[in-house]
C-alpha cells in the first residue's frame, strides 16, 4: 500500500503525492506541531466504488483517498492533535502496536494532508 | 471628444441595461471586455435585480466573466492561504495590498474585480526572512542572475516576483510603495503600523491608506496610469470608507501627514468627475490647497480624460475598431512622461485636444 | 420583453454573395453551436476557403449578441500584397507566430479555438470529441495524437451525429452535451484514411502542408449534424482511445475513480468553473460506463466503439 492518496490538480497531474523533495523540508515541523483540520464546510466529498473523493472548494483541488487516508482524516476532524497522537489513534483503532512501515505511511499522509491544505498546523496554546 | 460614453453610463446607471438594443450590447460588452470590466457589468447586472430580463446571450457572455473572475479571485485567496502557511512561525505583519487586501477584507470594490498577482509588504529588515521562509515552502525566484537581484533589491522597493511551481501565481514581496527615487519618498514605519488585521500575521492598511495607496498609482514611474478599473476601485472604497463619518478627516490628516497630498487632490477630483464619486464640498476644498498651477492642470485633465475612455463614440463603427493595428487599446492612450508634460505645451496640442471641447 | 425579441437574429443562410460582403467589410456572424463570432478576412484567397469550409453553416442574417470578434488581416502592404502573411486578431492576447497566406485557413481555425478555448466558461469543456447515436451520447477524451479526432470523424461519416472533435461541452445545470461542430481537423497520416473512409472530396478543404503540426486538412462534419447543432445529447459513454498499430484489439473497463481523474484531466476549464464541474464530472463519473480502447485502424476503433455502445444497451 504504497500509495495513499491520489492527487489530481487542476490540470489533473495525478502525480502520487508522498516522495519528493518538499515534504522532506518539511520534515521536521510535522514531527513537532499540532494539526488541526481546516473549516470542513469548504470541502465536497464523493464515494466512488473504490475511494473517497475530496473536492476543496478553495483550491479547486480534487483527491481521491483510500480508506486509510480517509481514516487518518477522520481522526485529524474529530480533535486536533500532533503526529504522535494521531499515531496512537490509529494503533487503539487496529488494537495492535504499529509497524515501521505503517508510522511512515501516517507521517506521509499528515504531511500530504499538509500540503492540500487540508490540515494546517497552529501555534500551541 | 466627448467622455459621454455607454460603459461609463451603464457602470453609474445599471439599470439602463434594461434598454439597450443589440448594437448597445455588443457595443457595451466590447468596451468591458477590453477595459476588463466584464465582471465588474456582470456583477451590477445581478446586484440590481436585472439578471432574468436580460437577453440569454448576454447572461451567456456575462456569466463566462463571472466565472473568470470567481476563478481569478479563488486563485488568490488560495495564494494568500499558502502564504500564510509558508509564514508559519513568522510572527511580525505580514500586509496585504492592493487586489489581495480588497479581496482579505471582502470590500465592495472587490466584487467583480480581476486581480492577477498577490502584492505583500514587510518592514524592509524582515525581507530576507520572509523570503527565506517563501523559498523553503517551494517558492522559486524569477529573476536569477546576481546583477538583477542587487538592482532590485537596492533600488526597486520589492523582491523580485517569487511563485511556486504548483499555482504559478506571482508574489511581489515589498518593502515600500513608492520607489526611493520617487519625488514623494515615503516614509513607511506609519502605514505599517496603522495596518487592521485579518488573521494570524495577515493584515491589510488600513482604509485612508488604502485609498491614498490607490491613488498615488494613478502615476507610476512618472506617466499617467489612470485607467476606468482603477477610477471604480476608489470610488467603491469613497463610498464604503466614507459611512464612517471620521474617514474624511483622517484621509485628508493622513495626506497631509504623509506629504501625499497631491496625488490625493487628483485621485478625488477625477472620482468624481468620471464617477460622481460622494466627496463632500469641504473635503474637495481642503484638497485643492494641493492643486498643481492652472496649466498643469488642465494637461493633467486632459491626459487622464484621453486614457480613461480608450475611444469615444466617434469610434462606433467596427471595421475601424477592428483596424489592423493590433495595438486597439494603446493606439488612443495618451502615455505622456510627467517630466516630458512641460515640454509639449504648444499650441498644436491645445487645438488638436482642446479641453474645452465637451 | 421587446428587447430579447430584438436580439434573437434570424438564423437563414444569406446567400453566398452576401456572405462575402460582410466577410471582407466589418464582417459577418456565423453561429456554431451557442457559440457566435463575427468573421472579418482581408484576403480574399483565403475568404473563398473560408466560405467553401463553411458552407452550410448558420450565417446570420440580423444583428446578433456576438461572442468572439476574429479578425484575419494583414499588418500592411508589404504583408498584404509582397510577401503575404496572415495576422489573426482574436482581441483576446493571441501570440500567434504568423503564417503566409496559403495556410490562412490554419489561422483562422487556430484562432477560433483560440477564443473558445480561453474564453468559453459557461459550460464545461472537454478536450474531446462527442458523438451521438440513438439518443447516446459518447465523450471521446483523448491527448492529442491519440487519434480521437480521426474516430470522431470516422464515427460521423458512419452514422452518428457529430458534435464535436475538439471542444466537447457540457452544461453543469442539466448534464447534458451540447454540439459545437466546427471542421474536423485532421492531420497527417489520418487526412487520406479519412478520405477513403468518406469517399469523396466535397466536405474536405485543401491539403495545408508545412505547417507547425505537419499536414493540415480540415473536414465539414455531414449536414444532418450541422442542422442538428441546437440539439444536446446525455452524455452515457465516455471512451478514451490509445492508438496502437501494433497492439491487438482491446476494451478495459475504467474504474469510477479513474474515469472521474481522467476527465478531470481532460477538462481545461473545470478549475475555473470550480464546483458545479465536480459535481457535473463525479456525476458522469458515476453514472456512465467509461473505459479505455486500444485500436490499430479506424475500421477497428468504430467496431470497438459499437461493441461497447452494444454492452451498454443491454
Amino acid at each position: 500500500m504504497a500509495e495513499c492518496c491520489f492527487s489530481s490538480t487542476r490540470q489533473g497531474d495525478g502525480r502520487i503525492l508522498g516522495a519528493t523533495d518538499e515534504i522532506a523540508d518539511a520534515a521536521n515541523l510535522v514531527d513537532r506541531a499540532v494539526f488541526r483540520m481546516v473549516d470542513t464546510a469548504s470541502f465536497l466529498w464523493k464515494h466512488l466504488d473504490d475511494a473517497h473523493i475530496i473536492y476543496d472548494t478553495r483550491s479547486g483541488h480534487s483527491q481521491a483517498l483510500n480508506d486509510f487516508a480517509y481514516e487518518i482524516f477522520d481522526i485529524i476532524k474529530e480533535s486536533p492533535g500532533r503526529l504522535s497522537d494521531i499515531m496512537d489513534d490509529v494503533e487503539r483503532i487496529l488494537e495492535q502496536p504499529l509497524t515501521d512501515d505503517l508510522k511512515q505511511q501516517i507521517r506521509m499522509t499528515v504531511v500530504a494532508f499538509d500540503k492540500m491544505g487540508l490540515i494546517r498546523p497552529v501555534k500551541p496554546e | 471628444m466627448t467622455d459621454h460614453n455607454l460603459l461609463l453610463d451603464i457602470l453609474k446607471n445599471p439599470t439602463g441595461m434594461a434598454e439597450l438594443g443589440t448594437g448597445q450590447w455588443n457595443r457595451l460588452l466590447l468596451d468591458a471586455h477590453l477595459l476588463k470590466l466584464r465582471g465588474r457589468l456582470a456583477y451590477e447586472a445581478r446586484a440590481s435585480g436585472l439578471w432574468q430580463d436580460l437577453p440569454e446571450k448576454v447572461r451567456q457572455i456575462l456569466t463566462n466573466a463571472e466565472v473568470e473572475t470567481t476563478a481569478r479571485q479563488r486563485k488568490i485567496r488560495w495564494e494568500i492561504n499558502r502564504v500564510r502557511r509558508a509564514l508559519f512561525g513568522f510572527s511580525d505583519k505580514v500586509i496585504l495590498l492592493k487586489g489581495g487586501g480588497y479581496l482579505a477584507q471582502n470590500l465592495d470594490c472587490a466584487r467583480g474585480r480581476i486581480c492577477a498577482d498577490i502584492d505583500i509588504l514587510v518592514a524592509k529588515n524582515n525581507l530576507d526572512i520572509v523570503e527565506n521562509h517563501l523559498l523553503t515552502a517551494g517558492y522559486y525566484s524569477e529573476v536569477l542572475n546576481d546583477y538583477d537581484q542587487k538592482y532590485y533589491r537596492q533600488w526597486a522597493h520589492e523582491l523580485p516576483p517569487l511563485r511556486h511551481p504548483d499555482r504559478m501565481v506571482e508574489v511581489d514581496i515589498h518593502h515600500n510603495i513608492l520607489q526611493l527615487t520617487s519625488r514623494y519618498s515615503l516614509d513607511i514605519d506609519p502605514m505599517i503600523r496603522a495596518a487592521v488585521k485579518v488573521e494570524d500575521n495577515i493584515y491589510t492598511l488600513c482604509p485612508e491608506d488604502m485609498l491614498i495607496h490607490s491613488f498615488v498609482h494613478l502615476f507610476v514611474d512618472g506617466s499617467v496610469k489612470a485607467s476606468l478599473r482603477n477610477l471604480l476601485e476608489q470610488h467603491d472604497m469613497i463610498v464604503e470608507f466614507s459611512r464612517d463619518s471620521t474617514f474624511w478627516p483622517r484621509l485628508m490628516d493622513r495626506a497631509e501627514e504623509l506629504k501625499l497630498t497631491r496625488p490625493v487632490f487628483y485621485g478625488l477630483r477625477y472620482c468624481r468627475y468620471f464617477l460622481d464619486s460622494p466627496v463632500p464640498d469641504e473635503v474637495t476644498a481642503r484638497g485643492t490647497r494641493a492643486a498643481p498651477g492652472a496649466a498643469i492642470l488642465k494637461i493633467m485633465d486632459l491626459m487622464v480624460r484621453r486614457s480613461m475612455v480608450p475611444y469615444g463614440d466617434n469610434r462606433s463603427k467596427l471595421t475601424d475598431y477592428l483596424a489592423t493595428n493590433g495595438l486597439y487599446i494603446r493606439a488612443h492612450w495618451l502615455r505622456m512622461p510627467f517630466m516630458m508634460l512641460v515640454g509639449h505645451l504648444t499650441a498644436k496640442f491645445f487645438r488638436r485636444y482642446g479641453f474645452g471641447r465637451s | 420583453m421587446a428587447t430579447r425579441q430584438m436580439v434573437s437574429a434570424k438564423v437563414s443562410t444569406l446567400n453566398p454573395g452576401t456572405i462575402k460582403q460582410h466577410l471582407s467589410g466589418g464582417g459577418v456572424l456565423v453561429a456554431i453551436g451557442p457559440v457566435c463570432t463575427r468573421v472579418s478576412i482581408e484576403f480574399p484567397s483565403i475568404r473563398e476557403e473560408f466560405l467553401q469550409l463553411y458552407h452550410g453553416y448558420p450565417f446570420l442574417k440580423g444583428p446578433a449578441i456576438t461572442d468572439y470578434y476574429l479578425n484575419v488581416y494583414a499588418r500592411n502592404f508589404y504583408r498584404r500584397y509582397i510577401r503575404p502573411q496572415v495576422a489573426v486578431n482574436t482581441l483576446m492576447n493571441n501570440d500567434f507566430v504568423p503564417l503566409p497566406e496559403s495556410m490562412g485557413m490554419v489561422a483562422v481555425e487556430m484562432g477560433m479555438n483560440w477564443q473558445v478555448a480561453f474564453g468559453w466558461k459557461s459550460h464545461i469543456l472537454f478536450h474531446a470529441g462527442v458523438v451521438e447515436k440513438d439518443g447516446i451520447g459518447v465523450i471521446i477524451p483523448a491527448v492529442s495524437g491519440s487519434g480521437k479526432s480521426t474516430l470522431s470523424a470516422g464515427l460521423a461519416y458512419d452514422g452518428w451525429r457529430f458534435l464535436s472533435d475538439e471542444f466537447g461541452m457540457l452544461e453543469a445545470r442539466t448534464g447534458e452535451l451540447l454540439p459545437y461542430p466546427r471542421p474536423v481537423s485532421l492531420k497527417n497520416e489520418s487526412i487520406a484514411v479519412l478520405k477513403e473512409w468518406v469517399g469523396s472530396d466535397i466536405p474536405f478543404s485543401r491539403e495545408y502542408t508545412g505547417t507547425p503540426k505537419g499536414t493540415i486538412c480540415y473536414l465539414r462534419p455531414p449536414d444532418a449534424s450541422l442542422k442538428a447543432m441546437k440539439e444536446p445529447v446525455k452524455p452515457r459513454l465516455v471512451i478514451h482511445p490509445v492508438f496502437n498499430p501494433d497492439a491487438r484489439p482491446e476494451i478495459r473497463p475504467l474504474t469510477k475513480t479513474m474515469a472521474f481523474f481522467r476527465l478531470v484531466r481532460s477538462s481545461a476549464n473545470y478549475g475555473d468553473i470550480g464546483a458545479p464541474a465536480f459535481h457535473a464530472l463525479s456525476k458522469i463519473a458515476e453514472e456512465c460506463i467509461s473505459c479505455e480502447i486500444t485500436y490499430s485502424s479506424l475500421e477497428e476503433a468504430i467496431q470497438l466503439v459499437n461493441e461497447v455502445v452494444g454492452r451498454c444497451r443491454s
